[in-house]
């Protein structure tokens, strides 16, 4: 009896044991797979843009986008468009193998072609504990106005509620030239006052460049007089 | 007399048109009922989000954008200031006559009569962009105002120009100042937007249609907003630029040439 009492704490503690291990092996997975959380926390056009990552089952470290900055004053289709973005880890330990996100969604029709939506995929370096990481992404796009969102991903997971969205403006390149436009402008000006030379050459090959005799503008007068007639000089 | 003489006497002429109806605009207060519109429309975008408290728009090219957005109403209202009467109107007041006394060349009037009215034409338009100017220089900063802006003024100028040459044309053809003035509105408005929609539906080239191109003085500040209002009004997107600059030119040009031809043989 002692023995089988015996056999049964050393089972009991094996199963204590082994479950101690297999939950302290378990931890980081914990912390990195988090709770489930359904919540939906960005918009219909941004999930669209994310279906192959997975949305089920969220994780929830402290890490998130605090801010995006665009260090250039205006955006420009066809130059390269610079990001600054700020990420903010709350957790007192380090985490690696993030990857972050960004997702371009045209919001109008000022091209008049089919919205365009564009994904930026990059691997992170390690986000240090308690700390603010300062990432740069340069990219290229065209012109529109977007509503740019960054966010985490971990493995195929999107990291809840990690991210930021913006709106942008990226202008079309530019249009036309000056230097045409003067040149047209000088052209009607130079139409207009080299058409006054014009008549002058008509009359001269009509043989008509001389002014009427008084006499015969007097006649007209009288002639317009009369009620009824139209004369034409 | 020579020719020297002739085209001395004729460029005189034109001079004397050109102050002559410089005095007209001033006297008829016409030119200072233009500029107080385009005074009053282009401090709007100031002054009302200023008084209701609401917010500019975060960049200075969308703040231009939507401050020029009226602009072409200014040149319209140009057009039919400035030109709807013109030919007809000296017809109408029968001071046509006074060239019987004073003989001058039919196209001479009609060249003063053209480049004072552009000038003036040109003034108003200039007030509107330096209005606008300042309220973004107020707003955002002096940096705002690039090259764009200039771009947006001269495409303007181009513009009006053509509009004021086929203003001429139909003073020229038609006798009563009323109907052309009317006719002018209705061309602007009505007519070329309407058969723009038409040709748009139908997927038929409408790029000859002069009232699309109006769309650059927005577009050259390149902002990429649904401004130009709804998309089946809208001039086609694909429009170029060099093109409206052609376009711009070849109504001028002809249509200041049937202005001429129709002044020289109307009867008095």
């Amino acid at each position: 009896m002692k023995i089988e009492k015996k056999t049964r704490e050393c089972r009991l503690s094996l199963y204590i044991l082994i479950l101690s291990v297999t939950l302290l092996l378990l931890v980081p997975f914990v912390v990195v797979k988090g709770s489930i959380d359904t919540e939906s926390y960005c918009q219909t056009c941004f999930h669209s843009s994310l279906s192959h990552l997975s949305q089920n089952n969220y994780i929830s470290p402290a890490v998130r986008i605090r801010e995006i900055i665009f260090p250039d004053q205006q955006l420009e289709e066809g130059k390269l468009i610079n990001l600054t973005v700020i990420i903010e880890n709350k957790d007192d330990m380090s985490l690696s193998g993030f990857r972050l996100i960004i997702v371009l969604t045209e919001i109008t029709d000022a091209r008049g072609e089919e919205p365009v939506n564009k994904t930026i995929n990059k691997s992170l370096d390690m986000i240090p504990a308690v700390s603010n990481v300062t990432d740069h992404i340069s990219f290229t796009n065209e012109f529109g106005e977007y509503i740019l969102t960054a966010c985490l991903a971990y493995g195929d997971t999107i990291v809840p509620k990690s991210s930021c969205s913006t709106q942008v403006h990226i202008l079309s390149p530019p249009i036309g030239d000056v230097t045409t436009l003067l040149f047209a402008l000088g052209g009607i000006l130079a139409f207009i006052l080299f058409a006054v030379l014009v008549p002058g050459i008509i009359d001269q090959f009509r043989f008509l460049s001389r002014k009427k005799p008084l006499k015969d503008r007097w006649r007209m007068i009288k002639g317009f007089l009369k009620k009824g007639q139209k004369m034409v000089i | 007399m020579t020719i020297l003489n002739e085209w001395k006497q004729d460029y005189y002429d034109v001079w004397l048109n050109i102050r002559f109806e410089f005095l007209k605009n001033w006297k008829s207060k016409r030119s200072l009922v233009a500029a107080g519109i385009s005074v009053t429309l282009s401090s709007l975008f100031y002054l009302v989000p200023l008084l209701t408290g609401s917010d500019f728009p975060t960049e200075a090219n969308e703040f231009l954008a939507t401050s020029t957005g009226l602009i072409n109403y200014i040149l319209l209202l140009n057009a039919i200031f400035f030109g709807a009467d013109a030919i007809n109107g000296e017809h109408h007041k029968k001071t046509t006559l006074l060239i019987y006394p004073l003989p001058q060349r039919r196209s001479v009037i009609l060249f003063g009569k053209f480049i004072m009215q552009l000038l003036t034409s040109w003034g108003v338009i200039l007030i509107y962009y330096l209005i606008t100017g300042t309220e973004t220089v107020l707003i955002y900063d002096v940096n705002a105002l690039t090259v764009d802006m200039l771009k947006s003024i001269l495409f303007s100028f181009l513009y009006m120009g053509a509009l004021l040459s086929i203003t001429f044309f139909l003073s020229a053809l038609i006798r009563n100042p009323a109907i052309s003035m009317a006719l002018t509105f209705f061309f602007f408005f009505l007519l070329f937007p309407t058969l723009n929609t038409l040709l748009l539906m139908i997927d038929f080239d409408s790029s000859w249609i002069l009232t699309n191109y109006s769309a650059f003085i927005i577009k050259l500040f390149r902002f990429p907003s649904d401004i130009f209002g709804p998309r089946h009004l809208r001039s086609p997107d694909d429009i170029d630029f060099y093109l409206g600059i052609r376009i711009c030119l070849i109504y001028t040009i002809i249509s200041f040439a049937g202005a001429w031809l129709f002044t020289s043989r109307k009867e008095i």
